[in-house]
């Protein structure tokens, strides 16, 4: 599966999609080449004997890496589409304690600029800061509507859709420019589900697969 | 090249053709910000706008201007020809902006599931849901058995009163009601309107019972004041507590709590006895004196010094003073301080208040009590603003209460009903009911008893968190608001235009909210028009102009009033002031405690040996519960540790506390844990929390769990006759638990 295919998977999956997205997303070939993708260091050990080709959540497998293998083994279990849309209106919606809103700003300072002359221009964690500014300028720059128009422009699912563009058509050096600059929030992000969602082990799962993808996107571009 | 929607379905499908991007733009986000910075600093940046608005951090609405860069806000600056704020904006104006970019915004109207989690729901659902559910309650247990209780913001008001009287319900309630609703029935019943202004820039002497203007809402209060102390105003504040204000003060009283109304009356004892008030007033232009003078005979200076704890001669003083100021003396009018709605004298403080600014006969004088007419909208289109039809029945709690105005209503009875199973649904504009206006144990109670509840509001307060349906509104700089009217000398009328887009998809004005709430309960009827229609129609009803408006910020209505000096019409009964008030004389029947004439009523609790009344009080950087999500404002109340709560010095050394140290605050109802801000300047029979704290929402991090609430410790109590919830008939022990 391309790069940017697999980047407009997971763009799918940080928002409240519809189950035709869903489906789309998560149908059992698109799910194992998904996985195969994102998760290049995965190597199948070993089979059952029983083991139909519609079964394979004994696989047995190693990461080349050394690194964990229960992240892949959790993505294997595709919870149902009612299930994920009851996680993400409890989860993927502002204003609750179990909020964890995949949106760049809320990990950066507001506003860089010394001029800004509103009290809060140098909190952390406020809706559109100057990297929603960024991303909004780009998204014209590159004269493409934000793909997803309800969501922020600096919302995960748009910033991965932006990146799947980079990856087909721009520089190398583009392309680690802005993994660098525009998801390196990721981490943190991360700590945020584990602190707010600390259950939602599929969502964790995704999350530190994204963040290691994007590690071998770079790698693999340099 | 063609802008182009990207899709994961097209990227799937490999539909999308590759085309090379041509990057015209800086990718780097360092690289852009810096060229950002550059252009800044060489000229004016592109697309700055400035928006006329009104602040939104309290019922006051200061004008302001917002700069907006970019579509994001820049700056706020105060309008120099609003009343309120001229040129100045308050701590709270400031921070407050920083709810439009919250990230404890609700994002998505909710419903409420069975564990009392929430789940985003679509705005169709909740309307219909909502509105089912409203049609069959007043189906089956009538239209009485709904209220909204709503923050009076023009829209608030407008909307609010207009949705739930065209479902045949009288039940509008708002925040007035517990902020001031026995000092504007104390009022409306001896002078006839709900409130007076006194003229502090040119009075000789002014009293302030409790309130603090430099502690309170609107920065041009705080400048009148400052300059009337330059001038030299003898400025009197009488309080438990030294004030902010007090630095502008002559005198600082420190009043034993809950006990203005006796100094009031031996005040008014000293001036007819001493014969300093105004006979020509009292003789031409009032009722009741003769019936109330030799009973004012009995409240000497030395009777009030036992309760108040002033010395007799201070009183004495005081009166004197008063009196010979004449027409320039004045009691300043209040608002929630002492006696909005304390204790269960209150009622009879504000009566008295008022006579004595009568016995000063300042109705209408230079540095007297202000009575300016307000104006009033022009008459809109019924065809398209069509008339709600009249209500015939009664607004619940006005039985019990019937001091109480109907305008006003009494807020705490939609919890009481409710827990009676009497009262079926109630909603809530941007009213955090549950922890600000009586005992949240009572409120939650009352909530859990409804069939339906809805709070429309921009965060997850206490009250919304209980709620089965949470709204969520847009912030008030993405939306257009109704104009207001702004009564004084010289009457306005200020506008909020739209200064933002709005940022999240699912939330919605306040007024869309309502019109779709409207057509799903079957009362669209009267809501088949646009605020844009309804706020030209208002601006040109009083004959302004709206694009002047909209660049002012705030128009002038007719000329300033000039009728200092002349004889007052009042709006009573009687047309005259009234001493012996003849709605209470009508209705003795109904009287548990009031008599015609103004009396003495002793505070419901004193605190005993070992025990504190627990008074509270605002500050400056907060409203109410509401700004306490805002960080910025957070920050200084970290900063300066201003959640303490204040121990008289004397009563913390037997204690054994001392500064920063963590107390326990208990009564039968609550017990907290705060540190202690040890204090020479607090009456020793008391203790003071500031009422901002204490929150219980988890949604709302910056405030959860920080200092002790105030409501909490309060008993779900209604003044006699009258109705709000004598927040501060509390007492307290407080002991060391920390060093």
């Amino acid at each position: 599966m391309h790069s940017s295919t697999a980047l407009g998977i997971f763009a799918s999956l940080y928002r409240r999609c519809d189950k035709e997205d869903w489906i789309d997303a998560t149908e059992h070939d698109t799910w194992q080449d998904f996985l195969k993708t994102v998760c290049p260091t995965i190597e199948i050990i070993s089979l059952p004997d029983d083991l139909s080709a519609d079964d394979q959540n004994n696989e047995v497998v190693r990461d080349t890496n050394q690194l964990d293998t229960k992240s892949y083994h959790e993505l294997k279990k595709i919870p149902s589409y009612e299930k994920f849309i009851t996680f993400a209106n409890q989860h993927y919606i502002g204003g609750l304690p179990t909020s964890i809103v995949a949106v760049e700003s809320l990990f950066r300072t507001w506003s860089a600029s010394c001029d800004s002359q509103v009290a809060f221009a140098k909190q952390t964690g406020l809706y559109n800061s100057d990297y929603a500014d960024h991303m909004r300028y780009l998204f014209e720059a590159y004269n493409i509507q934000i793909p997803y128009k309800t969501l922020p422009p600096d919302h995960l699912s748009n910033l991965l859709i932006f990146l799947s563009l980079l990856v087909e058509n721009a520089s190398l050096s583009d392309v680690c420019t802005f993994i660098d600059e525009h998801l390196d929030w990721l981490p943190a992000y991360l700590e945020r589900i584990n602190e707010r969602a600390d259950k939602a082990i599929w969502l964790i799962s995704l999350t530190q697969v994204l963040i290691k993808y994007l590690t071998c996107i770079k790698e693999t571009t340099s | 090249m063609q802008g182009r929607l990207i899709s994961r379905r097209s990227m799937i499908a490999g539909s999308a053709a590759a085309v090379a991007l041509m990057s015209t733009g800086v990718l780097s986000m360092q690289d852009w910000l810096t060229s950002k910075a550059h252009a800044e600093e060489a000229s004016k940046p592109s697309g700055e706008e400035v928006f006329a608005s009104t602040c939104n951090a309290c019922s006051s609405k200061c004008g302001m201007f917002v700069h907006v860069r970019d579509g994001k806000l820049w700056k706020l600056v105060g309008n120099k020809d609003h009343p309120y704020s001229k040129g100045m904006l308050c701590p709270r104006g400031h921070g407050s902006a920083q709810i439009v970019y919250s990230e404890d915004r609700l994002t998505s109207p909710m419903k409420r599931n069975e564990d009392g989690s929430f789940s985003a729901i679509s705005w169709d659902q909740a309307y219909k849901e909502i509105g089912d559910k409203l049609k069959g309650i007043v189906a089956k247990s009538g239209p009485e058995s709904v209220s909204i209780i709503t923050d009076p913001r023009p829209i608030g008001q407008y909307y609010s009163q207009r949705f739930i009287n065209a479902l045949g319900s009288p039940n509008y309630y708002t925040h007035n009601a517990t902020c001031n609703g026995s000092l504007a029935a104390g009022y409306t019943v001896t002078f006839g309107t709900n409130n007076f202004s006194a003229d502090v820039s040119n009075a000789k002497v002014v009293v302030f019972l409790g309130r603090s203007y430099a502690d309170g809402i609107r920065p041009s209060a705080a400048k009148n004041l400052a300059d009337a102390a330059e001038k030299g105003t003898k400025i009197v504040i009488v309080d438990p507590r030294y004030n902010n204000s007090a630095v502008f003060a002559s005198q600082w009283i420190p009043i034993n709590p809950g006990t203005d109304l006796a100094l009031l009356l031996a005040i008014s004892h000293v001036l007819v006895k001493e014969k300093l008030y105004d006979k020509d007033f009292v003789t031409t232009n009032s009722i009741g004196f003769d019936e109330w003078a030799p009973e004012l005979e009995q409240y000497t200076p030395k009777w009030a010094a036992e309760i108040t704890g002033i010395d007799a001669k201070v009183i004495e003083t005081l009166a004197k003073d008063l009196g010979t100021a004449g027409h320039a003396g004045v009691i300043e009018q209040s608002w929630r301080a002492a006696f909005g709605c304390q204790h269960q004298n209150s009622y009879e403080t504000a009566r008295c208040v008022a006579a004595v600014n009568a016995l000063l006969g300042n109705y209408n004088h230079k540095g007297g009590a202000g009575l300016y007419p307000t104006a009033k909208l022009g008459k809109l289109d019924e065809t398209k603003f069509p008339k709600i039809p009249e209500i015939t029945i009664k607004k619940v709690g006005l039985a019990e209460y019937p001091l109480q105005s109907s305008g006003q209503g009494i807020v705490n009875i939609v919890a009481a009903k409710a827990k009676e199973g009497k009262m079926k649904a109630a909603f809530f504009y941007h009213s955090n009911a549950i922890k600000c206006y009586g005992n949240p144990k009572d409120w939650q109670e009352g909530m859990e008893a409804m069939d339906l509840t809805v709070c429309i509001d921009v965060q997850m307060s206490e009250t919304a968190q209980l709620c089965d349906y949470v709204l969520a509104e847009c912030s008030y700089l993405e939306r257009l608001e109704l104009p207001q009217i702004l009564g004084g000398k010289q009457n306005m009328m200020d506008g909020r235009f739209k200064a933002l887009e709005i940022m999240h998809p699912d939330t919605l004005p306040g007024d869309e909210i309502f019109v779709g709430l409207a057509k799903a309960s079957g009362i669209g009827e009267y809501f088949n028009f646009t605020i844009d229609e309804l706020v030209k129609a208002q601006v040109k009803s009083m004959e302004l102009d709206i694009d002047e408006l909209a660049k002012k910020g705030v128009l002038k209505i007719g000329e300033a009033w000039d009728k200092a000096g002349e004889p007052v019409t009042f709006a009573t009964p009687s047309t005259k002031f009234e001493f012996a008030a003849s709605k209470i004389a009508g209705m003795m029947d109904k009287m548990v405690m009031h008599k015609p004439t103004i009396a003495w009523i002793p505070p419901k609790v004193t605190p005993k040996e070992g025990e504190f009344r627990l008074i509270g009080g605002k500050q400056s950087i907060h409203s109410h519960t509401m700004t306490t999500s805002i960080e910025a404002l957070m920050n200084i109340t970290k900063e300066y540790n201003l959640e303490r709560i204040w121990i008289p010095a004397a009563k913390a050394k037997e204690l054994g506390i001392s500064e920063g140290d963590t107390v326990e605050v208990s009564n039968e109802l609550y017990s907290g844990k705060v540190k202690a801000h040890v204090t020479e300047r607090l009456n020793p029979t008391c203790v003071w929390i500031p009422t901002h704290y204490g929150g219980s929402s988890s949604y709302l991090k910056q405030g959860y769990q920080f200092g002790i609430p105030h409501m909490e410790f309060v008993p779900f109590d209604f003044e006699p006759d009258v109705g709000p919830p004598m927040t501060h008939e509390v007492i307290v022990t407080v002991k060391k638990v920390s060093a």
